[in-house]
């Protein structure tokens, strides 16, 4: 699987140190995500930049299967597909930092972010939109961006500050975070 | 610790007995002695509050919080405070609101710390056990209402829920109501901001 890097993302990179790739996740497999990784036992996690709920999962390289199958479809995308896209958008290599890993993140009630800044320089955030839920911006939540569809793939320099307002109602939504950072030199 | 100079005064004591009489819901100003308060608060401010939440459908809450029982024989503050306050306090708060109360049986003291994104979802603290919520302020700073973390009593009528007293978060006040009987609706709204409200919260019994 292959997905091209939009150019207007290539610009929006270069300028913002931010920026979208619709359709990075293929038909239905992130409705199939949610449905699964909503059921994680996510705990409030909290650092000096951000409060929310997260879980981190680690998919084991042997294909186990009794695992949630629609995992193994995800890993392939971040592993091959997120890297590839990323370093066309970014304009430079870049890898996974925790191959095989991710993070579920949900927005509820009292969720707020002004990024994971505490990333090392350099690092690339790359958030994949799960959820579909929409509601008002003024209840918080919603990224700079506004809500993107659920398949969407946001990129964002880990020093750039991509604020979240604390969200105020009781509604959720979700998404999955990895890390990229820069490939060593061969 | 010491309560402030003030409750020496049995008049003192008595009208804030009178003021429980009528609602069984009051506001205490200058509660502890001034190098009392600012003790306590600097020596709870040091310590760590982790993160505690729970979410809809379940009642809702976020907050930091750290709690534990005093220690016999240690002299950090809040040891000092806490054995104080399961004693002499209780005592004051019998005191005014004329109720034979106990500390919890476990004796743990809670203090809460509410920041960007803290809230508690409106509830009424009644678990047939506790006879009346007490919060210590230790919070020096003012905000606008409207970024949240102020003390919100709640009332239904006509179907809709109303804000029938707010208070802000306060400086050695202590806030005490009675949950026993008809225990009042309340709530704390969400923290918008980057602001810090620092309780001692809990029920005598």
């Amino acid at each position: 699987m292959t997905i091209a890097a939009p150019t207007d993302a290539i610009a929006r990179w270069a300028a913002d140190g931010a920026a979208q790739v619709p359709g990075l996740l293929p038909d239905g497999l992130a409705a199939e995500l949610l449905t699964g990784l909503r059921r994680l036992p996510l705990v409030p996690t909290e650092t000096a930049h951000e409060t929310v709920w997260a879980y981190d999962v680690a998919v084991p390289p042997v294909r186990d299967p009794q695992l949630f199958e629609p995992l193994f479809a995800l890993v392939a995308i971040l592993d091959d597909v997120v890297p590839t896209l990323a370093s066309a958008v970014c304009g430079r290599r870049l890898v996974p930092l925790a191959p095989s890993t991710f993070r579920v993140v949900a927005y509820r009630k009292g969720s707020w972010t002004d990024g994971p800044l505490d990333a090392a320089a350099g690092t690339v955030v790359a958030t994949i939109a799960l959820s579909t839920d929409a509601w008002p911006a003024a209840w918080g939540g919603h990224p700079a961006d506004g809500l993107a569809p659920a398949g969407t793939l946001t990129l964002t320099d880990a020093a750039r500050v991509s604020p979240v307002a604390v969200l105020t109602r009781h509604v959720e939504r979700y998404e999955l975070r990895t890390l990229l950072g820069p490939a060593e030199a061969p | 610790m010491r309560l402030a100079e003030r409750w020496r005064d049995p008049a003192e004591v008595a009208a804030a007995a009178a003021a429980w009489r009528e609602r069984r819901n009051l506001r205490l100003t200058d509660v502890l002695a001034d190098d009392a308060i600012a003790g306590l608060r600097d020596a709870v401010a040091a310590l760590h509050h982790p993160l505690v939440a729970a979410t809809a459908p379940d009642y809702a809450y976020q907050y930091g919080a750290v709690a534990s029982p005093p220690e016999a024989g240690c002299d950090h503050a809040w040891c000092q405070f806490a054995r104080w306050w399961w004693d002499d306090g209780v005592a004051f708060v019998s005191a005014i609101t004329g109720l034979r109360l106990r500390p919890p049986r476990d004796r743990v003291l809670m203090s809460t710390e509410l920041r960007r994104g803290a809230f508690l979802d409106p509830h009424n603290d009644f678990d047939g056990a506790r006879r009346v919520a007490y919060v210590l302020g230790l919070t020096r700073d003012a905000w606008d209402p409207a970024l949240g973390g102020h003390l919100e009593f709640l009332a239904v009528e006509g179907g809709v829920t109303v804000v029938t007293e707010r208070r802000a978060p306060g400086w050695n006040t202590l806030d005490l109501f009675a949950v026993d009987r008809d225990p009042p609706l309340h709530q704390v709204p969400i923290v918008t901001a980057d602001v810090e409200r620092r309780a001692i919260t809990g029920w005598l019994y």
